[in-house]
């Protein structure tokens, strides 16, 4: 059974079409990039398949997110599989996270919830301990001072580190990254693509990977769907399509990266 | 950029740190009074003890009424009750208005428009009016109803601030991040909203506790506020009108004592904004 399988998929606003006749299949353990440019739907379709479409987006065709469907169900369907079957990754860590709240309670907080999904107990002991756990898997240092820091008291790249662990924490089948490494520097990308990849294959956790940034795509996954103004023009493994792009789209986004990489000196990856 | 933060603070800090300072000794002398009244007063709050109308003495610190009651002593009591209003009222309105306030801005949009409206209508009701309303729909003016009275009349205008800052609140990222990972609506309100809205709301509530002081204080001074043998500082400044020329520490000794509580207040508010604000201390 496909993890994630969205057939058909079209949201609407009002009369306008954001995403159009959308399809996509994940299979457990499957790293997957969705490329194009801001406004092309990547992150509608993201939030549609747990579900949380801004207020006035309709949607229409079907998700079926760990075998059940999510279009048109009722919150009481969708709780229980926000976390567990997918969870996210946002771009800005800094507004990602409770500016009140210590990192050790926020990271707490998806730790518990699961423990009581799953019936165990939520003694504070045992939280305390699988949040220094999780810290520590993503590679966070001095992680007694970061449990007991407000995130405007760490870097931008510890706070997606932390955002990595709230996801991780959640134990779900597909992590959700929306453009994870865009708001953070060059090196600290690296780094954080590095994590993640890790990770993924670690937790045996499938992966949605949504950037408009190309290389960085390349580097984590092994499927790419490229969306344009809403539709797809472009599927299939990423050496095929990023290799000899058939879309006069994808060949422009190509290009462009090749020329930026040209530009900085460096050998075409 | 520490460099910055580091020359800078000095000035503002101990601004802050007086402001929180003169509010806690204005608001501590009253709390310290109110309690006090409980155990001990200089004299018994009925009782003759000097001439009529005597000025300020070292045996009556605020002189006395034109009855020769000691000022001093109905001016502590006048602290119990407006301390006592004024919790009452900010505990009656907070509990009306985060409630409807944080439902408002949950709700669907035709409700949140209703609420929305209701509260738009009720804070243009001048607080006064709409307190003296309650009061006379209740059988006989006593502490109660103005407690009642006043905790209504303020919950509108806390319950839009709530509603605002909620909506606020709620549209912020983390909000969608704690939803996408599987948050209940009950576990988002008491652990991200409330605790978001919180240092702002709180600084209103000390304001409220102002406002709420002084409506007590013009309600008994129209005769609808608590009945006689409370020394509300309202009443004590109807009392002395009558003689402001011939005694006027009578009206000038109720008058400061309200004036200074609610500066207090106010000034407790603002210190405690800074220290209910985490990214706001952390700058300091």
């Amino acid at each position: 059974m496909s993890l994630l399988k969205i057939d058909k998929l079209t949201i609407r606003a009002g009369g306008q079409a954001l995403v159009k006749d959308m399809s996509l299949t994940i299979e457990p353990g499957a790293r997957v990039g969705l490329i194009g440019e801001s406004g092309s739907g990547k992150s509608l379709t993201a939030f549609a398949a747990v579900g949380l479409l801004p207020q006035g987006l309709e949607a229409k065709g079907s998700i079926l997110l760990d075998g059940v469907e999510v279009v048109g169900a009722p919150e009481e369907t969708l709780r229980p599989l926000r976390g567990s079957a997918a969870a996210f990754v946002f771009q800005e860590p800094l507004t990602a996270l409770d500016p009140l709240m210590k990192i050790g309670r926020q990271v707490a907080e998806p730790i518990a919830r699961r423990r009581r999904r799953e019936g165990k107990s939520a003694k504070r002991s045992e939280i305390v301990a699988e949040v220094r756990h999780y810290l520590e898997r993503v590679a966070l240092p001095d992680i007694d001072r970061i449990m007991n820091s407000y995130p405007f008291q760490i870097s931008g790249g510890q706070r997606q580190r932390v955002a990595i662990a709230m996801a991780l924490a959640c134990r779900p089948k597909l992590l959700i990254a929306d453009e994870p490494t865009t708001a953070l520097d060059v090196t600290t990308q690296a780094e954080i693509l590095e994590l993640l990849s890790t990770l993924v294959r670690e937790e045996g956790m499938a992966l949605l990977f949504i950037s408009h940034d190309l290389p960085v795509v390349a580097k984590v996954v092994e499927e790419v769907t490229v969306l344009r103004r809403g539709e797809i023009v472009e599927q299939g493994p990423v050496r095929t399509v990023f290799g000899s792009p058939q879309h006069e789209y994808t060949k422009m986004l190509v290009n462009a990266a090749a020329a930026f990489d040209r530009a900085l000196g460096e050998p075409v990856q | 950029m520490t460099d910055v933060l580091e020359t800078t603070p000095p000035a503002r800090r101990t601004s802050r740190s007086l402001t929180l300072s003169v509010g806690l000794v204005l608001v501590g002398l009253h709390v310290f009074a109110a309690i006090l009244t409980l155990i001990w007063t200089p004299y018994e709050p009925t009782a003759m003890t000097g001439g009529r109308l005597e000025a300020p003495s070292l045996a009556h610190w605020a002189g006395t009424d034109r009855l020769g009651r000691d000022l001093f002593t109905q001016i502590m009591i006048g602290s119990r009750i407006a301390l006592f209003v004024g919790a009452g009222a900010v505990a009656i309105a907070s509990l009306i208005g985060v409630t409807l306030g944080v439902l408002a801005a949950f709700a669907t949009r035709t409700l949140d428009d209703a609420l929305a409206a209701t509260f738009d209508i009720l804070i243009a009701f001048p607080t006064l009016l709409l307190a003296m309303l309650v009061v006379a729909a209740t059988d006989s003016a006593s502490l109660f109803s103005a407690i009642l009275a006043l905790g209504i009349a303020i919950s509108a205008i806390v319950a839009r601030l709530t509603r605002i800052l909620a909506k606020r609140v709620l549209a912020m990222d983390y909000i969608t991040a704690a939803r996408t990972a599987g948050s209940s609506w009950a576990s988002i309100v008491f652990r991200h909203v409330l605790p978001n809205i919180w240092p702002t709301l709180s600084v209103n509530f000390a304001l409220q506790f102002g406002i709420a002081i002084i409506a007590e204080a013009s309600l008994s001074y129209l005769g609808l506020g608590a009945p006689p043998p409370n020394s509300s500082w309202g009443r004590l400044l109807q009392e002395a009108q009558g003689t402001v020329y011939t005694a006027p520490f009578g009206a000038v000794a109720p008058g400061l004592a309200l004036v200074s509580l609610v500066i207090g207040m106010n000034l407790l508010a603002d210190g405690l904004r800074d220290i209910g604000d985490p990214t706001r201390r952390g700058r300091r």
